[in-house]
């Protein structure tokens, strides 16, 4: 069962790998293929072939081509929003969970606040003030996924800071600064790094449904989530549009949930077997 | 949090497959008999003819009211409600004769006064109506409409008795009649809106003198229209017409295949269904190019469009032939305002319209050589899915021909329309319809007094060349002063940039007779059949 699992796990690191990779190289203009964004009305629509090999889209650009620039997006939302989501949560939870009584009860249901109001609601209204675009979307999203991250370290904390060697650093005469980055953190952080692989994909995804529903990007920026979109309205007719945006979606999405799977096995000895 | 959103949505997805499933599979009878079913896309903001202004409105409405006259399938002018009249005064007075059998449906008779009173009512600043200016080429009609003139009797409107109504104009207009067969010059009744003010809409409340009446009205789901059994002419065969309002072309679109609606328009056809179907050769389809322009306009008081050479720029940077190829609604490509087949339009020819190398020559004239040091800039389109299309690619021409690039921003349709007229924005995208088949209808609009000129662009000339050819009599003349007008509009000043003409695009059931679109794209169903 665990080997199986290994095994799963190499393979969507893999594939993250890639894509990632591919990611960072078309930002520098590597593998862009002719089409770019030449729209050529000569070719719209056409279905996959060996020149377009996922075919292309209604303005006649090539797909693939869109789907590489997308990832782009996608992925650097995936990442930066687990990034601003730990340093908020990772901050927010440490203070709490090292304060605890009165700061700790009253952080917490600053959370519980934060937990009531509806995700979709939160990153609307961002959207609407912000305005749209990278920065709009990525404020949104780290907006409403810093919460679990800080639950966790100060659960962590909790339990953490009345261990002996705490007790001993104490003792000795540590600092509470160097008790915290040096003696806490350091032990409080492996679930802390399996929930980020749970917040990529998630953010990947709801930067694809704010795209999906419109509130994305403006054109002829794109992601993911604008291109299955863009796909969803030709469904019947032109499947080609839809199918492979929402394939990299489903991709990139099940290998950081394998990946988080299986690091939480491994990180945590409970559940080992 | 998150999460739990994103857990949410595959059984929301799954959800609506199974809805979808549930809907394909579900049996039911072809046709409902005597009953045609349609979708008017959404919610029709006001049936108050005085008030409606948009597509949704006047089609309920166009099916319950008739006016002095109406359209016959030609788009000529026919009697209806007036039996005949009278041109005097070298066409500046008409007098209309009308019909002594006409009823309204809770069995009133209809008579002058109820023109004179509708007319009034449209003119009156307390009404807001915004076709007012439909009737501005009346005797006093401007000043009363803009609160200068304050008695209504001083107003070239007048009921001279039960069944002769009477109108002085200012100018001799050559469209008169036309206006007199739209929707918002229909007669009103004074004791009905009186009687319930801003619920006189309502089914029960309404009364109409038409071929159907409104029974009922259930918001944002579906109007019933039902055959008006006092209609002064031959009763039509249908006893209901159901029009849905579903905002979703692909919903609509799936009803019509399940033959839950028996006709759909553009409204309801997905731009990819559309190229099917016409490839496909079924006799379902049907296409009529419309009288309905798209264009971009520009703010002329905002930099860098206050330099008419960057405008022209524009405007010969766009191959407007590829515009059309990528729309794919059967669109015609357009470098005037006048589209054809309308007196004084001119011919399209992609040499004289689409020429990058003189667009770059007169961008580097502005002071912007290869687009360089190019302000920052903009282009506003409302959010709808054709016109995102339309802005991509002229995003893309822009960029490709004159190394310009602009932003794309879109807006909720009546946040748009809003900011149009507060804040005009530097270019936006806009199409006008014509209300009646005539240039006017479209030259007007750039006027320096109209309201929906938001170029900001005023020019003496051109006022005066619209306004000389609104009275010529003579059509040869005419023309050609349409096309002084026009050539001045789109190639001399260029405050706007026409792009395409719009077609309309349909299915209909085969059991469903005598559906005769039209280019003004009004829908009447007065003569519809349904049967094998």
């Amino acid at each position: 069962m665990m080997k199986n699992r290994t095994y799963l796990a190499k393979i969507a690191g893999c594939i993250i790998f890639i894509l990632c990779l591919i990611a960072i190289l078309s930002s520098f203009g590597f593998p862009f293929t002719p089409y770019a964004f030449d729209q050529t009305s000569e070719h719209i629509l056409e279905a996959p072939s060996a020149q377009h090999l996922f075919g292309t889209d209604e303005l006649g650009r090539d797909l693939l081509t869109r789907i590489i620039y997308g990832s782009q997006l996608s992925i650097s939302i995936g990442f930066l929003t687990a990034l601003i989501a730990s340093i908020v949560g990772i901050t927010y939870g440490a203070i709490a969970g090292f304060a605890g009584d009165r700061i700790d009860t009253f952080m917490m249901r600053g959370i519980d606040l934060f937990y009531a109001l509806p995700d979709l609601l939160i990153m609307i209204l961002v959207g609407i003030i912000i305005g749209r675009g990278t920065l709009g979307i990525l404020l949104a999203l780290g907006l409403v996924s810093w919460m679990g991250t800080a639950r966790l370290v100060r659960a962590q904390f909790l339990t953490l800071k009345n261990e002996e060697f705490i007790e001993a650093a104490r003792a000795c005469g540590a600092s509470s600064w160097t008790i915290i980055t040096r003696h806490l953190l350091p032990n409080a952080l492996s679930p802390v790094i399996v929930s980020l692989t749970f917040i990529i994909p998630s953010a990947i995804l709801a930067e694809s449904t704010l795209s999906f529903i419109g509130l994305g990007l403006s054109p002829p920026a794109c992601s993911w989530g604008t291109l299955a979109s863009e796909g969803w309205r030709a469904l019947r007719t032109e499947p080609h549009l839809i199918l492979w945006p929402s394939l990299f979606i489903f991709m990139v999405v099940l290998s950081f949930n394998l990946l988080g799977d299986t690091l939480a096995d491994t990180m945590d000895p409970k559940t080992r077997v | 949090m998150l999460k739990n959103f994103c857990k949410s949505t595959p059984f929301l997805l799954i959800g609506l497959v199974l809805v979808m499933t549930n809907l394909a599979n579900k049996q039911t009878p072809r046709f409902e008999a005597n009953t045609l079913r349609i979708n008017l896309g959404c919610e029709p903001p006001s049936l108050d003819w005085a008030k409606a202004t948009d597509a949704a409105s006047f089609d309920v409405v166009s099916n319950i009211m008739i006016g002095l006259t109406s359209y016959a399938n030609d788009l000529s002018c026919r009697p209806a409600c007036a039996e005949s009249w009278q041109i005097l005064d070298h066409g500046k007075h008409y007098i209309f004769h009308l019909r002594p059998n006409i009823r309204w449906s809770d069995g009133k008779p209809l008579t002058a006064y109820d023109f004179q009173y509708a007319w009034r009512r449209l003119l009156d600043p307390k009404t807001a109506a915004p076709y007012a200016f439909f009737l501005y080429d009346i005797e006093n009609a401007f000043a009363y409409n803009q609160g200068k003139l304050k008695d209504a009797n001083e107003l070239g409107i007048r009921a001279i008795n039960e069944s002769t109504f009477e109108v002085r104009l200012s100018r001799p207009i050559a469209y008169f009649l036309y206006l007199t067969a739209f929707c918002p010059t229909y007669p009103q009744r004074q004791d009905i809106i009186e009687r319930y003010s801003n619920n006189w809409t309502d089914p029960g409340h309404l009364v109409c003198n038409g071929p159907f009446i409104l029974t009922k009205w259930q918001h944002e789901y579906k109007i019933e229209l039902t055959a008006n059994p006092s209609y002064y002419a031959a009763k039509p065969s249908l006893k209901t017409i159901k029009m849905f309002m579903i905002p979703e072309q692909s919903t609509a679109f799936a009803l019509y295949e399940n033959n839950q609606l028996d006709f759909i328009d553009n409204r309801s056809l997905p731009t990819s269904e559309i190229d099917r179907y016409r490839k496909s050769g079924c006799n379902e389809y049907r296409d009529i190019a419309l009288l309905r322009v798209s264009y971009l306009g520009f703010n002329i008081e905002k930099k860098p469009f206050d330099n008419v050479k960057v405008r022209r720029a524009l405007s010969l940077a766009i191959d407007r032939e590829r515009v059309c190829r990528i729309l794919r609604h059967g669109e015609k490509p357009i470098a005037n305002l006048i589209p054809p087949p309308l007196l004084g339009h001119s011919d399209f020819s992609t040499e004289q319209s689409y020429n990058p190398k003189l667009a770059r020559n007169l961008l580097a004239q502005a002071g912007y050589p290869e687009g360089k040091n190019f302000p920052q800039t903009f282009l506003l389109y409302p959010h709808r899915e054709d016109t995102r299309l339309l802005v991509e690619v002229m995003q893309d021409e822009l960029k490709r021909n004159l190394n310009i690039h602009v932003d794309l921003l879109n807006q909720e349709w009546q946040v748009y329309l809003q900011t149009l007229r507060n804040n005009t924005p530097p270019i936006y995208r806009y199409a006008w319809g014509a209300d009646y088949p005539d240039p006017d209808t479209f030259m007007n609009l750039f006027t320096s007094h109209n309201g929906n000129n938001n170029t900001h662009w005023s020019n003496k000339t051109y006022d005066q060349l619209v306004s000389l050819a609104g009275c010529e009599a003579n059509p040869v003349k005419r023309a050609t002063l349409y096309k002084q007008a026009d050539y001045l509009l789109c190639k001399q000043d260029v405050p706007i940039i026409p792009v395409n003409t719009a077609a309309q695009n349909m299915l209909i059931k085969p059991w469903v007779h005598g559906i005769i679109p039209n280019a003004l794209d009004l829908q009447f169903f007065s003569s519809v059949g349904i049967g094998d």
